[in-house]
This record gives C-alpha cells, structure tokens and sequence, in this order.
C-alpha cells in the first residue's frame, strides 16, 4: 500500500517546504487537490463552504507539516485533515454525516424522467442524482472507493473509522444505490 | 425476500473479489434466477458508478491555497522577526539600566587616562566586540544549515 517512490517523493517535498521554500506546497496541493475536492466536495453544496474548507484544510496541512510522520502517504495524511475538518464543520451545522431515513426516501423519488435517451445514460444519471442524496459520509465513502479506487485500509486511515464499520456503510449505500437503478428499470 | 437467498453484502463481496472460491455461492447461482438477477444489478451498478463524472472545480484551489498559505507564512515570518528584534531590544534595556550604575567608574578609568591610551582602549574593545559577533554569526549559521540539511530528513 505505501508506496517506496511516493514517500520518497513525499520526503523530498516535505522536506523543501520545510527549508523555507513556501512555494513547493504548490507541488503539494495540485497532488492532492482532487482527492480533498472529492471529500469537500460530496459532504456540502455551497462553493463559498467549499472554499473556505479548501483552504482550512491546506493551512491545516502546512502548519502541522513538520509533525507528519510519514506514516501514510502524505495525500492520505492530507485526506484525514480534509474528512475531519468537512465533518467538525457539518457538526458545527448540526448537518447530519451519516442519517440514511431521509436519503432512502429522497432516492425512491428520483425516478421519474422515462424519456431519458438510452438506458445507460439514464442509469448514469439516476446514479449521479442517488449518490447527490445519500448521507455526507456515505457519499464520501462511495467515492473514495469506486472513484478514487482507494482500499478500505487507506479509507479507514482517512476517516478514522474501523474497517468494517466502512465495509458496512458501503454494503448499505451500494444496495440504495441499486435499489434506485433497479425502480427505474421497473417503471421502464 | 427468501432467507435461503444470498444476502446483499454476499453479493457484493462476489463482486469485489472478496469471497474464497465457495462452492456453495457457485452453486446458488447457478440455479436460484433472483440471486443471479441480483448480482447482474450489483454488476451494473459497479460498471456505472464509475462512470458518474466529478464534479468539476468551481475555482482554482491551488491560486486561493497559495495566496492563504503564503501570507500565513509571511505573517509567520514577521512575527519571527518582530519577536527577535523585540527580544534583542529587551536584553539592550536590562543590561544597559544595570550598567548605569558602574557608568561613572568606566568614565572615571578614561578620564585618568591620556587621550590616545583611551581610544586604544575603545579600539580594542570595538575589535573584541566585532571578532566575537562576527564568529557568533558564522556558528549559528553553519548550525543552522546542519540542522536544516541533515537533521530535519525525517526518518522512515
């Protein structure tokens, strides 16, 4: 899982920011910034939210850079900043992280466009509009997963939850995301 | 649903690559209809689901991260230097007001003296003075750069 070249890489940027050179956390940034969308991204809706998170994040990231450890990857590392801080700010507005009732209820009402063109891209589509709907951390851990193709190891590291509670949240989103394609086919 | 069925996480697993070769799963798929109804939507959702495009970014977060993070280092930079020169200032002070005491000795000692042993004297003193902040600079310097270049690659 870690990668030898990827830390080595990790170390010597690390170790450049660490010099004083300020402008190699760019180098830092552009490597992770679609990994910290994905997260930002799939847990809130508002671009000022999401700004502001972005660069909570980063600052966070920076200012603690001299006690990584280099135990993970530095974009899993960065990851684990960017869910927590994602979660605190949803705490801090009492947005629920992982209440599925209201999503199931929402997903069941998200089939009603039949004159979609094809089959596929109205699956496509439906599945899009079903994982906009599910809980924050279900959205994210779908994500990570499927998308970024992340094991369930380095999901545990990011967001500092057991490895079988993450394989169980993703059997959940999964079946509610298939229960969602398969009403459609139905009511085709 | 049937509870002779496969379960859902079953499925899923199948898919995933998660399972051990089991032979009974095999065997329930091969002749339960629902249960390989079932997983060929598991097979679909899998095939999908990465087809759902990523939202694209709505701003340039490395531009608005580099403008925060480079003035979060400036600002750093010169709180640094405000400390050190504050910090300088205060030890000028303290030990400036307990030599103000001794002052009319020291003034005493030149005056008693001629005008050119004096200046001999100051001389010396600027010289010691100079060779002393001069070294003191090249250790920490020197220091410095052993610190940065070697002590701080961090270990594995």
């Amino acid at each position: 899982m870690q990668n030898e070249s990827g830390h080595l890489t990790d170390k010597a940027v690390v170790t450049d920011i660490l010099n004083g050179n300020v402008q190699a956390f760019a180098v830092v940034v552009k490597s992770t910034e679609k990994l910290v969308m994905q997260i930002v991204n799939k847990m809130t809706s508002n671009v000022d939210d999401r700004k502001d998170l972005v660069q909570e994040i980063y600052l966070k990231a920076y200012r603690n850079l001299a006690s990584f450890q280099f135990k993970s990857k530095l974009s899993t590392w960065i990851a684990n900043i960017a869910y927590n801080t994602t979660v605190n700010f949803l705490q801090k507005k009492k947005i629920p992280v992982t209440g599925i009732e209201g999503a199931i209820e929402e997903i069941s009402h998200l089939n009603e466009h039949p004159e979609q063109e094809t089959i596929k891209a109205e699956a496509v589509e439906i599945l899009h509009e079903a994982i906009g709907k599910l809980p924050p951390l279900y959205k994210t851990l779908i994500t990570l997963y499927h998308l970024e193709e992340l094991s369930n190891q380095e999901i545990a590291v990011i967001t500092e939850l057991p490895e079988g509670t993450i394989k169980s949240y993703l059997y959940r989103a999964r079946k509610i995301l298939k229960d969602s394609i398969e009403q459609q086919y139905k009511n085709q | 649903m049937n509870s002779n069925h496969l379960s859902d996480e079953l499925l899923q697993a199948c898919l995933l690559n998660e399972l051990q070769q089991d032979d009974m799963v095999d065997t329930h798929l091969r002749f339960c209809p629902d249960c390989r109804k079932r997983l060929e939507e598991y097979r679909l959702l899998f095939t999908h689901i990465k087809e759902v495009e990523t939202e694209p970014y709505a701003f340039d977060s490395t531009a608005l991260v580099m403008e925060a993070v480079v003035h979060y280092a400036q600002k750093k930079q010169k709180r640094k230097a405000l400390f050190y020169w504050g910090g300088l200032l205060f030890l000028v002070v303290i030990i400036g007001s307990f030599s103000i005491p001794f002052i009319p000795a020291v003034l005493a000692v030149f005056r008693s003296q001629s005008l050119i042993t004096s200046l001999l004297f100051t001389g010396t003193a600027v010289a010691v003075f100079l060779f002393l902040w001069t070294d003191l600079k090249r250790q920490y310097k020197s220091k410095e750069e052993q610190l940065f270049k070697n002590n701080l690659q961090p270990k594995l």
